[in-house]
C-alpha cells in the first residue's frame, strides 16, 4: 500500500504501520557516503540528480514507506542573503550571525525558484521515480533563528534565548521574516510535488512553556496556518518536547513528532485528535538489534493499532547506524503491524 | 521560630534560612518561599574570582578551608536559604581510581570505562579516607551557618556519573553509554551497583557530616526514554536515594518531562524540576506528597532584572503559594551571571511570598 504513510497522516486505517526515519538518506549509507567522497552537502542540493539520487538511496535499500527530500535545515537561508557554510563535524556556520533590528532588515525577500531551483526539480525527479511518497521539509522560525543568532548549532539556545528576553522585537521580527520565508519554500516543495511536509523545530526543547507560549507560538502557529492552504499533511517534530507538547500541538500539525523520551501512549494523550509519529531512541540503534526490536514492540504496543501512528525514530539516524539494522526494522513494523486490506477498508469509517 | 539566632533576611521573616528550607521540604508553612541556586557557589562572585587567582579549582575543591569559605559565600552575597557544597560531583568517582581532570567544559576521563574488565578495577569508596577534605568542610560550613541556612549536601546520581565514565567527557546524547548498557547489560548492572554502593556510602558520611538536605543531581537522566529509565537507572538512583533518608531529600533531574512518573517514583521527599516543563503541571503529576524544586528557566539571568523578574513571577504564580515549593532556577546558574541580580532574585522571592509566621 504505497498510500500508507498518508492515510496514517490522516488517522485512516492501514494495512500495516508506516515506516521512515529521519535523516534517512545521510551518513549511515555507504551509497551516500560513496556520493559525499566527490560532492559537498550543498553540492549534492544544487544538484538535481544527484539530489534526487540521495533522496532515493534510503528507499531501494531500507524498504521505508516514504522519501524525504536531501536537503539542510539551513539550504534556503542564503535565499534571504545569509551566507553560510556547511563544515564537517560542526554542521552549518553563518558568517554573520543576526543581533541587531538593522540584520533582521537587510534579510532579502525569498524568490524560491532562484534559490533552490535545483532542489525543486529534484523533487520533481523523485516523484517520476519514487513508488512512495515524498515528504518536504523545513525548520520551524525558532530552530533557524538559533542558527541565525548562535551562528552555529547550539546544545542550550542561549545566546537566542537571551537576546529573545533582551531585545524581543529583534526575535519576533527575525522570526516573522523566517515564516515568510518558509511559506514560500514550502509553498515551493508542495507545488513541485512534495504530498506532506515535516516541520523540525529540533531546538523547541530548550525553552521553557512560558517562553515557548509567549514568544514562539505565534509565529509557528502562522506558519501551520499558512501551511494549512497546501492541503498536504502536516507533521510537527521537536525534541526535548515532552513539557510543550500541548501547545506544540495547539500551534498546528495533523502530525505531532515524539522524540524517545516520553511513552508513545503519554505523548498521544497529550495530543488525542491528531496522529503522531516516533520514538524510537536512535542511540539503541548502535547496540544490538535485540533492544531495538524490543522497544520497537514496546512502541508498537502502545500504539495499540490506533490508527494514525507513523513509525519513526525519536531524532535523527545517527551516523554510526548499521543500515541492515534499518532494513531489519522496517521489516519488524511491518511484520508485527500487518492486517488485511480488506481489514483496513472494514474499519475505514 | 526562633528569633534568637543571627538571621541576613529582612525582619519581617522570622524563620532562619534553615528553617524555612526544612519546613518547604516536608511540606509544612513557612514565613516566605525558601530560595537557593544551583551552582551558586563559585560562578562570577568577585570574592571566589579573587581566590581563584591564588588557587585551582581542584585545590579549593580539596582544601576544606576554602572549600567551606566558597560554599559560604553565596549565604552573605545573596542571602539564599540553603548552601550548597561547592563540591563537583565527579570527586568520589575520582577516589575510586578513576584518572579524571576537571576542566571548564567539564572532566575529562583519560581512560574511560569501556567493558566489564574496566568496571572491575573501580576501587569501593571509603568516605573518609578517601574524600575526608569534603566532610571536613562540611563540619566547618555547618558550624559557620550557625542555622542561617540550610546546609545542602550533594552527589551524582549513578546514570549520570556512569555517564562521564563511558563516554569519557559531556556529551550530548549518551549515545556511547547507552550502546553499552543494552549491549553488555551486565556489565553495566556491575557499574551501576559499584556507583551505587559509594554513592550511598559517600551520602550518609555527609549525613553524618552535617547535611541538612542531601541533592542528588541526576542531570543526564533527561536522554533516556522511560521504559530506559525504569530499566537501567532507577533501581540505583531508588537505592542512593533511600541511604540518604535520614534527611530531606532533593532528587533533580534535567529533562525529565516525559519520564516524571518514574523519576518521582524513585524517590526524593522533593521533585526539582528544569524550566522545560510548567511548575504547575509537574507539581500536579506528582501529587500532593512531594515538594517541588524549581524552575526559573536560568537563561533570563543574563537579560537584566525586569526579564527576571518576570519570570519569578510567573514561577511564584504556579507554585500558587501552597507549601512545599523551593524556589531555584532549572538548571545551574551561568557563569557570568551577575551576583547583584542573584541578590536582588533572592530579596523579591522572599518579599513576593511573605506570609504570617507559621
Amino acid at each position: 500500500m504505497t498510500e500508507r504513510f498518508l492515510r496514517a497522516c490522516r488517522r485512516e486505517p492501514v494495512d500495516a504501520t508506516p515506516v521512515w526515519f529521519m535523516r534517512q538518506a545521510g551518513r549511515s549509507l555507504p551509497e551516500y557516503r560513496a556520493i559525499r567522497e566527490r560532492a559537498s552537502l550543498v553540492e549534492i542540493t544544487q544538484d538535481a540528480a544527484l539530489c534526487a539520487e540521495v533522496t532515493l538511496q534510503p528507499v531501494r535499500r531500507l524498504g521505508v514507506d516514504a522519501a524525504i527530500l536531501f536537503a539542510d535545515i539551513t539550504t534556503p537561508l542564503p535565499g534571504i542573503g545569509v551566507q553560510l557554510d556547511i563544515v564537517d563535524g560542526v554542521g552549518p556556520v553563518i558568517e554573520r550571525p543576526i543581533r541587531t533590528l538593522d540584520d533582521v532588515a537587510r534579510l532579502r525577500r525569498f524568490d524560491a525558484v532562484a534559490a533552490v531551483g535545483p532542489l525543486l526539480d529534484a523533487i520533481r525527479l523523485v516523484r517520476r521515480d519514487a513508488a512512495v511518497p515524498l515528504i518536504g521539509f523545513a525548520g520551524a522560525p525558532f530552530t533557524l533563528a538559533s542558527y541565525l543568532v548562535e551562528g552555529r548549532s547550539s546544545r542550550d539556545a542561549i545566546g537566542l534565548k537571551t537576546l529573545l528576553h533582551q531585545s524581543p522585537v529583534v526575535v519576533d521580527r527575525l522570526m516573522a521574516a523566517l515564516v515568510d520565508m518558509t511559506l514560500g519554500y514550502v509553498g515551493a516543495q508542495v507545488a513541485a510535488g512534495v504530498q506532506a511536509v515535516q516541520i523540525f523545530d529540533s531546538w523547541v526543547g530548550t525553552l521553557s512553556p512560558f517562553d515557548y507560549e509567549r514568544s514562539v507560538a505565534p509565529h509557528t502557529s502562522r506558519l501551520f496556518a499558512g501551511l494549512a492552504e497546501l492541503a498536504v499533511p502536516t507533521i510537527h517534530f521537536g525534541t526535548g518536547s515532552a513539557g510543550l507538547l500541548r501547545s506544540m500541538a495547539a500551534a498546528g500539525g495533523d502530525v505531532i513528532g515524539l522524540d524517545w523520551r516520553i511513552d508513545l501512549a503519554d505523548g498521544w494523550g497529550l495530543v488525542p485528535d491528531r496522529a503522531v509519529q516516533g520514538n524510537l531512541d536512535p542511540s539503541l540503534l548502535l547496540g544490538p538489534f535485540e533492544a531495538v526490536a524490543d522497544q520497537a514492540r514496546w512502541i508498537l504496543g502502545q500504539a495499540g493499532g490506533r490508527p494514525g501512528h507513523v513509525f519513526n525514530l525519536g531524532h535523527g539516524v545517527l551516523p554510526a547506524t548499521d543500515p541492515d539494522d534499518l532494513r531489519r526494522l522496517v521489516d519488524l513494523v511491518h511484520a508485527t503491524t500487518a492486517r488485511s486490506e480488506a481489514l483496513a477498508a472494514v474499519e475505514a469509517p | 521560630m526562633t528569633a534568637d539566632v543571627p538571621t541576613l533576611a529582612p525582619l519581617t521573616h522570622r524563620m532562619t534560612g534553615q528553617a524555612r528550607m526544612l519546613a518547604a521540604a516536608r511540606r509544612s508553612p513557612v514565613d516566605a518561599t525558601p530560595v537557593w541556586f544551583m551552582r551558586q557557589a563559585g560562578g562570577s562572585l568577585p570574592r571566589y574570582l579573587a581566590l581563584r587567582e591564588r588557587h585551582s579549582v581542584e585545590a579549593i575543591a580539596r582544601t576544606p578551608e576554602l572549600c567551606a569559605e566558597v560554599s559560604l559565600m553565596p549565604l552573605e552575597a545573596y542571602g539564599v536559604d540553603g548552601a550548597v557544597m561547592f563540591a563537583d560531583i565527579m570527586l568520589p568517582v575520582a577516589a575510586m581510581g578513576v584518572d579524571l581532570t576537571l576542566t571548564s567544559a567539564g572532566p575529562v576521563i583519560a581512560s574511560p570505562i569501556r567493558s566489564a574488565g574496566d568496571v572491575e578495577h573501580l576501587r569501593p569508596l571509603d568516605p573518609e579516607a578517601d574524600v575526608g577534605f569534603i566532610l571536613e568542610a562540611i563540619a566547618i560550613v555547618r558550624r559557620e551557618l550557625a542555622g542561617r541556612a540550610a546546609l545542602i549536601g550533594l552527589t551524582g546520581g549513578p546514570f549520570t556519573l556512569a555517564c562521564y565514565l563511558i563516554e569519557g567527557g559531556p556529551s550530548r546524547d549518551q549515545a556511547i553509554a547507552k550502546a553499552f548498557m543494552h549491549r553488555e547489560p551486565d556489565a553495566w548492572a556491575a557499574l551501576m551497583d559499584r556507583l551505587t554502593v559509594a554513592l550511598s556510602a559517600y551520602v550518609e558520611a555527609q549525613i553524618r557530616a552535617g547535611a541538612h538536605v542531601i541533592q542528588v543531581f541526576d542531570s543526564w537522566v533527561g536522554t533516556l526514554g522511560p521504559a530506559d529509565y525504569v530499566r537501567f537507572a532507577q533501581p540505583y538512583s531508588t537505592r542512593v536515594l533511600a541511604a540518604a533518608a535520614a534527611v530531606p531529600t532533593i532528587h533533580f533531574g534535567v529533562g525529565t518531562a516525559g519520564i516524571l512518573d518514574h523519576f518521582a517514583a524513585a524517590g526524593g521527599d522533593v521533585i526539582g524540576i528544569d524550566a522545560r516543563q510548567s511548575l504547575a503541571e509537574a507539581w500536579q503529576r506528582l501529587g500532593a506528597d512531594r515538594a517541588i524544586q524549581g524552575n526559573l528557566e536560568p537563561a533570563r539571568l543574563l537579560a537584566g532584572w525586569p526579564v527576571i523578574e518576570a519570570g519569578a513571577r510567573a514561577v511564584l504564580d504556579e507554585a500558587g503559594g501552597q507549601p512545599g515549593h523551593i524556589f531555584n532556577l532549572g538548571h545551574a546558574a551561568p557563569r557570568e551571571t551577575d551576583p547583584g541580580l542573584l541578590r536582588e532574585l533572592v530579596s523579591f522571592v522572599h518579599s513576593a511570598t511573605t506570609r504570617q509566621s507559621p
